[in-house]
């Protein structure tokens, strides 16, 4: 049986090799041809860097995905040198229990952290606000921030016009405020400044029905501006319009916390 | 004569062409050399900052499984939140795990934003499991701030003599919007990317692309200069965060320039 398959091979043996040498010659003319032309040469090079970049990219890959994920196979499962004993799974699962405890007692305390009287938080680059008591949302609407402008005065004074941001407290609930107008009032205005006690300084009925005091001067208020409200146009203070005053006055007592972001 | 002159300008020619393909073949390996090299000396290093000690690394790391290493990340990304909550600033949660982004202060939600995609280093993945997750178990410090936006809009205007030359108060035009893309660089290595998920032609979004190819400009830079003058180049623990450019600005904005930040995956 051999012998009688033995010529086949023989021939097929002498064509394999007669089709390699005219393939390589092929190739080689091709080559040749390539070498030859401009072209050629670019397009030689463009694929002995492909090559090489891919060679790259192959090592790389098998750098990143391959190795870690095996060791990880290993670390993790323990089916590397340590074997995963009863004694061991025991282990396992009581730590697995504890992590589980400390996960309960954790959201137990952060849950903590949200008060559960009715809160206010204001949004200082979109103008609006949002009341909240707990997780439940009571009311949202549109309010007037700082406006971000920095007046200079004549003498190199200078006054920001921003709401400051972080947590701060409702320290006094006023009704019918009366607006003290401070220096950067007159200077804003190029009116001369008046004595601290001039009547002047008094304006009544711009500030709405109900103020409320946040400290440092700045109030939770109503306006005239009406149509300004949802953009950034005060000095510092929060304006609100009139029912959402209301609704604020009303529902946020002294001491609850405003959240300024 | 003539012919000679021509076959030397021939291959004249004919050599600055290849002495251009060797110089980028030269930049091509030597770029693919440091992203290897950066990726395995970052791996080395987080394991060795945020790992376990030899000694009883095999005994312990045994105990952590799948199972226990999520309720680790989690026990980590609570007691994060709380330490956050104990300061008076206002906070940055990430949560890859929900795609969540949220500003917090004293543990209040501020401001809730769904992530609409995102991408992160594959070395969170590929590195030691329990050394990220040291790595994540303490807050994120901001230390340097960069985007394509003002932080703080800011206006200046000069007070007028008297009242003539005042100008009364306008509305501001707030239908100027600035496209948003910023990273936040944290002490522990982590580079946080937020950037919006924009329908915009090329040309609009051209402060967005010119961040974005400055940045990896940099990045690459900074590599090839730690590798030309002996020092270990960083391969950065990226995560870059798609989010609608309205939650991108309010996030930008209210944040502090030294924010804390506490990452979940």
């Amino acid at each position: 049986m051999k012998d009688q398959i033995k010529p086949y091979i023989i021939i097929a043996k002498s064509y394999a090799l007669k089709a390699g040498k005219f393939a390589m010659r092929v190739f080689n003319s091709f080559y040749t041809h390539l070498k030859h032309s401009k072209l050629g040469i670019i397009f030689l090079w463009s694929w002995y860097i492909i090559r090489i970049v891919l060679a790259i990219f192959i090592f790389t890959f098998i750098m990143i995905e391959g190795i870690p994920a095996i060791s990880e196979i290993q670390i993790l499962t323990g089916s590397g040198k340590i074997s995963p004993d009863k004694s061991l799974l025991k282990e396992q699962s009581k730590l697995e229990e504890s992590l589980t405890k400390d996960l309960a007692q954790l959201e137990k305390r952060m849950n903590t952290f949200t008060p559960i009287y009715p809160y206010i938080i204001i949004n200082t680059t979109e103008n609006k606000f949002y009341v909240y008591k707990g997780p439940q949302l009571l009311k949202e609407g549109k309010c007037s921030t700082g406006s971000y402008i920095n007046l200079i005065g004549d003498n190199k004074k200078s006054w920001i016009f921003k709401t400051p941001r972080g947590e701060r407290k409702i320290l006094r609930k006023i009704t019918n405020p009366v607006w003290k107008k401070p220096d950067w009032a007159f200077i804003e205005e190029g009116i001369p400044v008046p004595s601290m006690s001039h009547s002047s300084r008094y304006e009544y009925n711009v500030l709405g029905d109900y103020a409320l005091a946040l400290g440092d001067g700045y109030l939770i208020h109503g306006t005239i501006y009406k149509r300004q409200l949802g953009m950034p146009v005060t000095h510092g203070c929060v304006r609100l319009n009139d029912d959402d005053l209301e609704f604020v006055y009303k529902n946020l007592e002294v001491g609850s916390r405003v959240y300024i972001y | 004569m003539d012919k000679n002159n021509v076959i030397l300008e021939k291959k004249r020619k004919r050599s600055w062409y290849r002495y251009f393909l060797y110089l980028l073949l030269l930049i091509l390996v030597f770029f693919s050399i440091t992203e290897v090299i950066t990726l395995i000396f970052q791996k080395k290093a987080i394991s060795s900052q945020y790992g376990q000690r030899e000694q009883s690394q095999k005994i312990e790391r045994a105990l952590y499984s799948q199972e226990t290493i999520k309720l680790l990340r989690e026990k980590s990304y609570l007691s994060g939140r709380i330490d956050m909550a104990k300061s008076d600033s206002i906070t940055l949660v990430v949560s890859l795990v929900d795609s969540v982004i949220r500003l917090e202060l004293k543990g209040v939600i501020l401001h809730k934003a769904p992530i609409l995609n995102y991408s992160k280093n594959r070395l969170f993945e590929s590195s030691d499991q329990f050394a990220i997750s040291n790595l994540l178990s303490v807050p994120g410090k901001v230390t340097s701030f960069e985007g394509t936006l003002p932080k703080e809009p800011m206006m200046i205007k000069i007070a007028p003599k008297d009242t003539s030359d005042a100008i009364p108060n306008i509305a501001p035009d707030t239908s100027k919007v600035e496209p948003v893309y910023y990273s936040l660089s944290l002490d522990n290595g982590i580079i946080i990317n937020i950037s919006e998920v924009n329908s915009k032609s090329f040309f609009e979004n051209m402060p967005g692309f010119m961040f974005n190819t400055k940045e990896q400009l940099q990045t690459i830079w900074n590599n090839a200069s730690d590798l030309l003058t002996g020092k270990r180049p960083k391969n950065t623990l990226y995560i870059r965060l798609k989010v609608d450019a309205r939650d991108g600005r309010i996030i930008y904005r209210a944040l502090p320039y030294k924010a804390r930040v506490t990452v979940r995956m």
